[in-house]
């Protein structure tokens, strides 16, 4: 009846694990006797469960990848706790089991649930407003990728309480996570976890590709599109095409697992080389994946706050590009170390190198994008800058270990580990939390606080230098990762430093969440009543913030690059249509929870062999399509008179903030503000005195 | 300025009294940087290239630090005397040194890919006016056994070379994949079940050196390690000699109970080992369960290079 489900499952020897589900449960009845107290259930299923507005989506997304934020982060501070008072005579506090689902879960939760719902959030608040779309192109496929999410991440969250999770590294190497070594519920977990969530992002690949390919504003042509833009459609091929290598590679594992195959075993002629070369097939564009959208957003804030035009478009948009085509061809670059031959090995290492030029040029884009700037410390620009500085350290030592002969060395050592946190915390981390700041006041019409902000920043980057330097320095002291216990005081010693640094770090997401609550409460203060709080260049600063459901009450018309900017500059900024038209909106729908609840319920059946169960919701699902299919009403119009009334209110509030004054002399392509906010006349404005 | 004044004499007061560096050694344990103490001619062959890769990519910190921190100062919104050019955002001349400087590097560091892959490529065999020595490593839970076909002895978690004479190690796993380096001789190695990998390393100066499977595989890994020691060659006999009137012979049933899953393993030394032990395990997983069956005798065994795979692909 319950496959291999008892009431062992639910029995934990740890008494850390008995707490956190204590915290975790007592977490969950809180925020459902204070919803149900306040009776917000009907406002959230009306509002958000069933919603498939592309703004709310990308909120859920921001939502979830905070609560992983946390998860991710209480992990790694387990991991630097263990190795910190695990030196030489003494043994930490954990088990070598529970150590191993500790760092499985970190690297799991903080890719698979924190970096990507945290991208595809941003890309989903913004895309449709940078190209003058009001929605994406398929909104219900929207809204089932959200939930899945959810469901995948649930499913994560569950483990913790019913049985485990994985041990085996979040990349679940063969044979290590096959059945015969690895016999638990973890890896099936795992497998489930990815394999949802797996899903939810290839349909959202699928959705932006054809998003930003077939629903731009007339007159953005592709090299029109903002750089954000260019680095999501970029991400999203990267995802059409490499997720389906996961896929396929977890699908075997799971029935190596459970139907008794032996593709990737030791015996019986598996292959446990081919899930490892299959894993970072994907794995590898999946780096670019997470990265490449950063870059977009680091290319809007610099822009934005240096006002000036972003130097060098063509270059970026060719490095973009050329950067997700390689990336396909190093996969090997993870695994020197296996055995292949000097020429292959060459071959993939030379591949490698070449990425880090089209990234050199971005970084230098960049640079010169400040260069006769007028650069404004807004926070989206202390995040760039500590980008700038700290990304291109991690850059050298991926250099470094992209040549073979020095990757026998320092492969599966902590310099490895300090190498990719150094490329993915500047990179990825920084960027999202960048277009956190930048379109924050978008979504919600105020603006985060900056004092908080800056102590975040610092505690962040601080906490980053802290931590990670010293693991560079026990890679180089021969330290492998994924150490319980050692005895060496030398490591014990930039191990106690390396807890320090996460300690900084844990002080800068204690100051990002009181930044929200404080700009929560003033957010009446920190109110953006223009819709453009940062003197913006693109589509979305010229709607109202938060912008309504249909986002555009007119289609734009693009003429430039800049598209906001040139409207600013040509005095078409705000113009007013003769008359409004009704607007068709889609409706919302229960479908996406129904499919997303079955999904996590067979996810679970199917660790636990419950094959009735898993069976009835795969049956579920299909039902859910074919029923959803014969609903013909899936729109609804909002009248002209309704749109009108939005633009009237919205043109007043720009009429009080003298906002049509303000940008009437706007004659170039830069800001009409300085940092407080003062409207200066554009006078020192000189020509360049540089070639070309 | 005058917020550098402090960290600045400190840094002077360190650099000018000798004990004052023994003590920035001794305080931040520079000496156990294992990467750059190297302790045979592959490890130094990789410091080496790993110092020139530092060296050549300074040329792109150095001027991305450079150009950041200056523009970031200069161009600040409140130092309005700046030039101003919202408009320019093209460069052809800037743009060729954009790409053609990243493109520079990258061709120096691609030879230097290209030439040291091969030269360090852990098939290659060490040219030395000495014969190498055969090792044959087996990577278990949680422990290694390596066995000395040429001197007919094995030990667990302890391996012995003479100075200045290359090892030529064959690698395979009775259980996941392993990851086998001693840091200071020189690379890491894969060691897989049913599969043979093949590693070339030799030590120039004598020692006792720590050596670990890298690649997690389990409970027992943290102290899954061992100790390569680099003796005289009269030491290294007496070693071997050491190991001979051990009187413990690994026979099929000894190696049955020790391929069992331990951790923490204290070096045992072995007096005998059945010829072809190591190709029959690899051949095991590529026939059968992986285990060597009861009724299995010594006789069984066959040849080390039946069932070799050579490189692993």
């Amino acid at each position: 009846m319950f496959g291999k489900l008892t009431l062992d499952a639910f029995h934990h020897s740890s008494m850390i694990i008995v707490f956190a589900n204590a915290i975790m449960i007592g977490t969950g009845l809180a925020v459902v006797a204070a919803l149900t107290y306040y009776r917000k259930w009907g406002y959230l299923y009306r509002e958000w469960f069933t919603t498939v507005d592309h703004k709310k989506i990308g909120v859920i997304y921001i939502v979830i990848a905070l609560i992983f934020l946390l998860r991710g982060f209480i992990d790694a501070s387990m991991v630097r706790a263990q190795q910190a008072t695990a030196g030489p005579g003494m043994d930490g506090y954990l088990e070598a089991g529970h150590f191993a689902e500790l760092f499985t879960g970190h690297g799991t939760m903080m890719i698979f649930f924190m970096a990507m719902p945290f991208l595809v959030g941003l890309m989903n608040i913004a895309i449709p407003l940078q190209i003058g779309a009001r929605d994406v192109s398929f909104p219900l496929l929207n809204a089932v990728s959200v939930w899945l999410t959810a469901a995948a991440g649930a499913l994560v969250m569950i483990s913790l309480l019913v049985g485990s999770f994985s041990e085996a590294g979040w990349s679940g190497y063969t044979p290590f996570s096959g059945l015969a070594h690895s016999p638990g519920p973890g890896v099936d977990y795992w497998i489930w976890a990815l394999q949802i969530s797996g899903i939810s992002t290839t349909l959202t690949g699928v959705n932006f590709v054809t998003t930003i390919l077939k629903k731009r504003a007339p007159g953005m042509t592709l090299m029109r599109m903002p750089m954000f833009t260019w680095t999501v459609l970029c991400t999203s091929i990267l995802i059409v095409v490499s997720f389906p290598a996961l896929t396929a590679a977890l699908a075997l594992l799971a029935l190596d697992r459970s139907a008794g195959t032996h593709f990737f075993t030791s015996i019986m002629g598996g292959d446990q080389m081919l899930y490892i070369n299959m894993f970072w097939l994907w794995g590898h564009p999946e780096v670019y994946i997470l990265v490449l959208p950063a870059f977009g957003i680091f290319s809007e804030v610099v822009t934005t706050y240096c006002n000036k035009r972003l130097f060098g478009y063509t270059s970026m948009v060719w490095a973009t590009m050329a950067i997700a085509f390689l990336s396909f061809g190093v996969w090997v670059h993870h695994f020197y170390t296996m055995g292949q031959d000097p020429l292959r090995n060459s071959i993939f290492g030379i591949a490698t190198m070449i990425i880090a030029i089209p990234t050199g040029v971005k970084i230098y884009d960049w640079i010169w994008t400040m260069f006769r700037g007028r650069i404004e410390y807004k926070l989206p620009m202390l995040w760039t800058l500590g980008f700038l500085i700290t990304f291109v350290m991690g850059g050298m030592s991926g250099v470094l270990l992209a040549i073979p002969g020095a990757d026998y060395k320092m492969h599966n050592s902590l310099f490895l580990v300090a190498h990719f946190h150094n490329v993915l915390i500047p990179g990825t981390m920084f960027g999202l939390l960048a277009g956190f700041y930048y379109w924050f006041p978008k979504v919600f019409g105020f603006r985060l606080d900056e004092k908080w902000g800056r102590h975040s920043f610092w505690g962040w980057l601080v906490g980053f230098y802290v931590a990670f330097v010293p693991l560079y320095m026990l890679g180089i002291m021969g330290m492998p990762r994924r150490m319980v216990t050692y005895d060496n005081p030398a490591w014990h010693f930039w191990l106690v430093i390396a807890a320090i640094g996460a300690m900084i770090v844990a002080y800068g997401i204690f100051a990002m969440f009181m930044q929200i609550y404080v700009s929560w409460r003033d957010r009446e203060k920190n109110a953006d009543l223009t819709g453009d709080p940062w003197g913006g260049r693109t589509l979305e600063w010229s709607i109202p913030s938060p912008p309504p459901e249909y986002n555009f009450a007119v289609v734009p018309e693009v003429r430039d690059r800049d598209a906001f900017m040139e409207m600013k500059v040509s005095n078409r900024a705000y113009e007013r249509p003769a008359a409004y038209e009704d607007i068709h909106m889609p409706k919302s729908t229960p479908m996406p929870i129904v499919v997303a609840a079955l999904s996590f319920v067979f996810g679970f059946a199917y660790v636990w062999h419950i094959w009735w169960l898993a069976g009835l919701c795969v049956l579920g699902t299909v039902a859910a399509v074919i029923v959803r299919s014969f609903n013909e009403e899936t729109e609804f119009v909002i009248p002209a008179a309704e749109v009108e009334a939005d633009e009237d209110a919205f043109h007043r509030r720009l009429k009080d903030a003298d906002v049509f004054e303000r940008i009437k002399d706007i004659e170039e392509y830069g800001d009409e503000r300085t940092p407080n906010g003062q409207f200066v006349e554009p006078t020192t404005r000189a020509t360049s005195g540089l070639p070309g | 300025m005058r917020t550098l004044r402090v960290p600045l004499i400190v840094l002077l007061a360190l650099s000018l009294s000798g004990c004052s560096s023994q003590w920035f050694i001794d305080t931040f344990h520079l000496n156990e940087l294992v990467t750059f103490f190297t302790a045979g001619p592959i490890a130094a062959y990789q410091r080496n290239v790993m110092l020139f890769t530092f060296m050549v990519m300074l040329f792109v910190l150095v001027p991305v630090v450079g150009f950041t921190l200056w523009f970031a100062w200069h161009y600040r919104a409140g130092n309005q005397k700046n030039t101003y050019t919202p408009n320019w955002h093209h460069s052809n001349f800037l743009e060729a040194f954009l790409w053609g400087g990243p493109v520079a590097i990258i061709l120096i560091l691609a030879l230097v890919t290209i030439v040291s892959t091969f030269d360090l490529d852990p098939y290659k065999p060490i040219e030395s006016e000495n014969d190498p020595i055969r090792v044959q490593a087996i990577a278990m839970d949680w422990k290694w056994l390596f066995i000395y076909p040429d001197y007919g002895v094995a030990a667990v978690n302890e391996m012995a070379m003479p100075v200045d004479t290359p090892l030529q190690i064959d690698l395979t796993s009775v259980s996941v994949m392993n990851g086998f380096m001693i840091p200071r001789l020189g690379s890491q190695i894969m060691a897989m079940s049913g599969m043979r990998t093949r590693l070339h390393l030799m030590a120039d100066e004598k020692g006792e050196f720590f050596g670990k499977n890298y690649q997690y595989s389990g409970d027992g890994f943290a102290n899954q390690r061992f100790t390569a020691e680099s003796l005289s060659q009269a030491d290294f006999d007496a070693w071997v000699d050491k190991a001979r009137s051990s009187g413990r012979p690994l026979d099929l049933n000894a190696y049955r109970s020790l391929v069992e899953p331990s951790r923490n393993v204290d070096p045992i030394l072995y007096s005998s080992v059945p010829d072809g032990l190591f190709g029959y395990v690899m051949h095991r997983f590529q026939v059968g369960d992986g285990k060597i069956p009861p009724d299995a005798v010594p006789s069984d065994l066959t040849a080390d290079d039946v069932a070799q795979h050579g490189h692993a692909h």
